[in-house]
């Protein structure tokens, strides 16, 4: 069904991440497959609670201790990067390979730590680089992300949210890594802000030659970056379409939905909703999880979840429609 | 005409003391902005964070008070109410808040919370308030009406706890109503849902209605006239679709090529926008507040402030280079 082709940077196969909760077994991502091309963006897009971030997690290894199964394939490279144990994976992939800026991460910079020292820590843990020198990369660093190396002694509270922004990216990248997770990269920024960002993700995607997962809710967003969207819903991909069809022609009556509910403001659309709301990944719904609020389910979809097919235009859909 | 809301120079400052002998200084939250609300009317009141409009709106439902300016609701002036006065304001104007997880109060049944305004404002006897309950219940669709009046709201998604805070501001019929942010915790299908409720919730009761937000792409749908705010002060203001389709003010510019339309060209292109963020409200910029950040700023704007002006009918705009942008 997925074929390996050798600009893919990044796959995933049947990936699952269920967490054990006093309520049950939440299956927060389940038998998820994706691919991220060399120099591409994915875009993962979902409502809260449709198991995006856990997706991030479980690629980027970080999980709690309520784990009850993880388990399926990520090729990096070519190899399977599920089979490294804990050690292996942090010494070969985080960080080098994969880097990853978490939602919120502007807030977690440590307040008594000047902001060079942060970002040369990664280079003296990771690479056993002497200080001095890693302060000089630190500084190249903060070059890259658009702020003057003369901000290497500030401490984080004398920056304003899109500056402290920047400087998380400036940590993530400063291994050079090829593949970058942005989990919601600009929550908290104001527009003009987050333009901004946007604007920097794109040339570092360019300059760099970066590859991207970028997880988010908003799709009008989701558009300033991505090549590819993948569709979650209830923990799993409903549909992966090349960007230009999914904003021209989504397949998924979820991403239907999902972009009727979008405003626009240059043109006069017509806006929607989705009645009803996102299962509860405890017991999602049998058969296709959307059906209790899909406008076109049949019987079939109550009873038989439908299976991951490729259909014209390179989109990938799990819909009974199709 | 009358408006049921009329706004003149308003200026709520807060004191920030730094000592018991240096001077305090002061937070210019909201300066001098002057603003109007028909009955039954919604306007929409846009600004980044930062920019004073949670402020003017907290000072509005004179939950703060301000040093400067009046507030004249329904012909009556509202500025420096007390007491009893402004408990009898407090009935005529409600404030929704952003944030549905902590405005509502853990230990409180639905039916407790919706209760509570009619305790504070004495209303009713048991029985009477018990149907004014459900019925608001009714009117916000939490359905069935005695199930949720029984639940705590830690039992509701976030949509149903916002509609419990629109219950609760609906519940005393005030005729002024100040929603901050009321969707921006939610996802995008339920957002779309919760304004549709207050669009129509504040047509068939004829609220006026002040819709504070940071998202301009949803305003308009939900407001026939929209206010930029900047730094505390009122930086364009007119009809909704007049502002979308001929913004006038740099600021307004730029914040309109700032906000992201689903369009997948958007990847290939890298977007003009100013660069810095919005200043300080302890020391604002001399003159034009937007000016360090404007690319078109020259030397007046420096120094003298802009006033908010008509430009064109019912489009007010604070800038001394408006007519120039005008033409364009």
């Amino acid at each position: 069904m997925m074929q390996v082709t050798s600009e893919e940077i990044l796959s995933g196969k049947d990936l699952t991440l269920y967490y054990r909760t006093r309520r049950g077994i939440v299956k927060a991502v389940d038998q998820i497959s994706f691919k991220l091309k060399q120099g591409k963006t994915l875009a993962i897009v979902g409502e809260s609670g449709s198991g995006k971030s856990s997706l991030a997690n479980a690629i980027y290894r970080i999980l709690p201790k309520n784990v009850e199964k993880y388990e399926g394939e990520v090729l990096l490279d070519g190899v399977d990067i599920m089979k490294y144990d804990e050690e292996e994976y942090r010494k070969k992939v985080r960080w080098k390979k994969i880097s990853m800026v978490f939602q919120g991460a502007m807030n977690s910079l440590n307040p008594v730590l000047s902001i060079g020292f942060q970002i040369a820590e990664p280079l003296i843990i990771h690479q056993g680089m002497q200080k001095d020198e890693a302060l000089k990369k630190a500084a190249e660093a903060l070059k890259t992300v658009g702020i003057h190396p003369s901000y290497i002694n500030r401490y984080p509270h004398q920056l304003s949210g899109g500056m402290k922004q920047r400087i998380v990216i400036a940590m993530a990248l400063v291994l050079t890594p090829h593949i970058v997770i942005l989990d919601e990269p600009t929550s908290a920024l104001d527009v003009i802000t987050q333009a901004n960002i946007m604007n920097l993700l794109k040339r570092l995607k360019k300059e760099l030659k970066l590859s991207y997962i970028f997880i988010t809710h908003d799709l009008a967003l989701t558009s300033e970056l991505a090549d590819t969207v993948a569709v979650m819903y209830a923990g799993k991909i409903v549909e992966t379409s090349s960007a230009d069809v999914f904003y021209r022609n989504p397949k998924h009556p979820y991403s239907k939905g999902l972009l009727e509910s979008v405003p626009a403001l240059k043109q006069k659309k017509k806006i929607n909703f989705i009645p009803g709301e996102p299962p509860d990944l405890v017991s999602p719904p049998s058969g296709c999880r959307f059906h209790p609020r899909c406008p076109y389910a049949m019987e079939i979809c109550k009873k038989e979840e439908p299976e991951n097919k490729e259909i014209e235009g390179g989109t990938t859909i799990s819909c009974w429609l199709y | 005409m009358s408006y049921l809301v009329d706004v003149e120079k308003l200026r709520t400052w807060f004191e920030v003391k730094r000592g018991i002998f240096s001077k305090p200084y002061y937070i210019r939250a909201v300066d001098e902005v002057s603003l109007n609300l028909k009955r039954g009317e919604a306007i929409a009141v846009v600004g980044e964070s930062g920019s004073g409009k949670t402020s003017l709106g907290k000072t509005l439902v004179r939950l703060y008070k301000p040093i400067g300016g009046k507030i004249i609701f329904n012909g009556k002036d509202v500025t420096n109410l007390e007491g009893k006065d402004l408990l009898w304001y407090r009935r005529q104007a409600q404030i929704i808040y952003q944030d549905p997880f902590s405005s509502l109060p853990p230990f409180f049944s639905i039916f407790r919370i919706l209760e509570e305004p009619l305790l504070i404002h004495k209303i009713g006897n048991e029985r009477e308030r018990r149907e004014m309950i459900f019925e608001a219940l009714k009117n916000v669709k939490l359905t069935p009406v005695e199930l949720m009046a029984s639940k705590y709201p830690h039992m509701l998604s976030g949509g149903q706890r916002q509609r419990v805070a629109i219950a609760r501001a609906l519940i005393l019929k005030p005729s002024f109503i100040v929603a901050d942010e009321p969707v921006s915790m939610l996802d995008a299908s339920v957002r779309i849902e919760i304004l549709f409720l207050l669009r129509e919730l504040q047509k068939n009761y004829g609220i006026s209605f002040i819709y504070i937000t940071h998202d301009l792409a949803t305003t308009r749908y939900f407001s026939e006239r929209i206010a930029i705010m900047y730094a505390g002060k009122v930086m364009e203001e007119a009809l909704s679709d007049e502002i979308i389709e001929r913004p006038i003010h740099p600021y307004t510019q730029a914040l309109l090529r700032a906000i992201p339309e689903p369009d997948p060209e958007n990847r290939k292109v890298i977007k003009e926008i100013p660069p810095g963020e919005p200043p300080d409200l302890v020391s604002p910029p001399s003159g034009c507040r937007f000016h360090p950040r404007c690319p078109y700023a020259m030397e007046i704007c420096k120094k003298e402030e802009p006033q908010l002006r008509e430009i064109s009918q019912n489009h007010f705009v604070a800038c001394h280079f408006a007519e120039n942008f005008l033409k364009k």
